[in-house]
């Protein structure tokens, strides 16, 4: 039997430990800007709210505003439409300050709010945001065959790719022999 | 027959008849829209035109004359931006992904630029070569001629660990035959069959180069000694083997080469077989960590003798758990043994440490 051995054993329970207390951050005062969509409906968002966005957190991280300079200059998103940035805007209230879950289920589910939602959220570079959204559309479709994905996002076939291409081809050559037609008539 | 069909066709109002006829009959929108078809055939409204109008009559609005135009433009996924609709994609795993390959040539080119790994593909042999499968944690099985190859043809395809399950095989089907040889390089193959015959069958099919880790589930001989000589048990790192009956304590010094396994040892155990264990598995070069569940024929098994025969200074009192490092001879290495008491069996976890 070898005469090497130099064990050491243990048998021993481990000892709880606390973690020690967090010192409370200094309260700032808040500072907040305002936003429109198509709409014209001016939301009113706190900056910690807004740093949600990186398209706005980049606007407005030099802009030193007041609150009156804020208010007279709301940001005009006039390419999303008012009830899609209002999404937006509660998204970014219900999650100031927090870090994101890994699921959101509050996001809408018909597929016409959902796809304005996407690019509304892709514009404003809301990243947290954008992967709930895209996920969601992704689950839309868990499960099913080629042809009801095609029906649910309303994707056409390559057939019907063709015919509309075809079609817009002709139509732009109507067109450009119409203006042709035109400028010769205002020619003479 | 094909007159009617004409006749509703051809007028937008019998068209919206035949739709406010379906949200009568209370019945889901895609079923609606399949007997509508049935009825008057798929050219007279698109899919998406019928869900608005269905929607749009379940709500009340019973205007058919509404006039769509002023409508905003909706939405379709072919109007995003292509990273988008691949941030989409990229929300789907591999299986969810092949189904966009036949939805369009765009968005198949959105599924082709991720490679086809999948993570795991359960097949199943039933009596002579039929096969089915199962991808990653889908329940849904699959089976047909050709598919498998078609699957294997994509480029970048991979399998990462493959789960083989023989039920009845014949012996005289030669299963390299029937899996695509792009199959058969996984990182891992986990095999459970009837006979340890099968189970070798199965497993000598798996390429041994990329073979990494194998586990097997309980089969019925327990003469291991062809396993063992297996090109793919030589060159595995991490070996499994769920049997029932367990090893004779002589085996171990088949282990030698990994990095890992787990075993189960039966039979008569003496003081000093805990001691040979021990010295045997200090002698394996390449192991980082093994786990041996101890079963003994006669008596239940006391954690204190089997902590004491490998050198444990162990407390008085009764005991769950204990801990024991032991310095390797010659060796700046320790193997750190943690013994368990599992009911009718001992559980050793041996790791090795620097």
């Amino acid at each position: 039997m070898s005469s090497t051995e130099q064990g050491t054993s243990s048998a021993a329970p481990a000892e709880p430990t606390t973690a020690p207390e967090s010192a409370a951050a200094p309260e700032v005062p808040e500072s907040f800007y305002y936003v429109h969509g198509k709409d014209k409906v001016v939301h009113k968002v706190s900056a910690g709210a807004l740093q949600h966005s990186a398209l706005i957190h980049g606007m407005i991280s030099n802009l030193g505003y007041t609150e009156e300079q804020a208010k007279a200059n709301p940001f005009p998103f006039e390419n999303i439409d008012g009830d899609i940035l209002q999404m937006v805007v509660d998204w970014c209230n219900q999650h100031k300050g927090k870090p994101t879950p890994p699921e959101d289920t509050n996001l809408p589910k018909q597929k016409e709010k959902l796809f304005d939602l996407v690019l509304a959220v892709n514009y404003l570079e809301i990243k947290e945001l954008l992967t709930y959204c895209c996920k969601q559309v992704a689950m839309m479709v868990k499960g099913k065959s080629p042809e009801e994905i095609r029906e649910i996002w309303m994707i056409p076939t390559d057939a019907e790719d063709e015919a509309a291409e075809k079609e817009a081809k002709k139509r732009a050559g109507k067109e450009a022999a119409g203006e042709t037609a035109a400028a010769a008539g205002d020619a003479k | 027959m094909e007159a009617i069909s004409e006749f509703l066709k051809n007028n937008d109002h019998y068209l919206k008849s035949c739709i406010l006829y379906e949200v009568a009959l209370k019945k889901t929108i895609p079923d609606s829209y399949q007997t509508f078809c049935d009825a008057v055939g798929k050219d007279a409204m698109e899919y998406w035109d019928f869900e608005f109008w269905y929607k749009r009559f379940f709500e009340g609005e019973l205007d058919f004359d509404y006039d769509r135009s002023k409508d905003p433009v909706q939405k379709k996924l072919m109007d995003m931006p292509v990273n988008l609709v691949r941030k989409i994609a990229e929300k789907m795993d591999t299986v969810e992904r092949s189904a966009l390959r036949s939805v369009n040539k765009a968005i198949k080119n959105v599924a082709d630029s991720f490679l086809p790994i999948y993570e795991s593909i359960s097949i199943t042999w039933r009596g002579s070569n039929f096969l089915m499968w199962k991808y990653n944690d889908n329940p849904t099985i699959h089976y047909g001629d050709g598919k498998l190859e078609k699957l294997s043809n994509l480029p970048g395809f991979e399998v990462n660990n493959l789960l083989l399950r023989g039920e009845g095989i014949h012996p005289e089907c030669k299963r390299s035959d029937v899996l695509p040889v792009s199959f058969l390089n996984p990182k891992t193959v986990d095999i459970s069959t009837r006979t340890i015959d099968e189970a070798i069958q199965l497993l000598s099919i798996v390429n041994p180069g990329n073979l990494e880790s194998i586990r097997l589930w309980p089969v019925k001989e327990d003469s291991f000694s062809e396993f063992f000589k297996t090109e793919q048990f030589k060159k595995a790192k991490n070996v499994e083997i769920m049997s029932l009956k367990g090893f004779h304590k002589m085996i171990l010094s088949n282990f030698s080469h990994l990095k890992s396994f787990k075993i189960k040892l039966s039979g008569d155990f003496l003081e000093e077989d805990f001691w040979r264990i021990r010295e045997t598995i200090s002698t394996f070069e390449n192991l980082e960590k093994c786990e041996l569940r101890i079963v003994n024929s006669e008596n239940q098994l006391q954690i204190r003798t089997v902590a004491e025969a490998i050198g444990a200074v162990v407390p008085d009192g009764p005991l769950k758990i204990i801990t024991h490092r032991y310095q390797i001879p010659e060796s700046n290495k320790c193997l750190e043994f943690k013994i368990e008491s599992g009911g009718p069996h001992i559980l050793m976890k041996i790791v090795r440490i620097c």
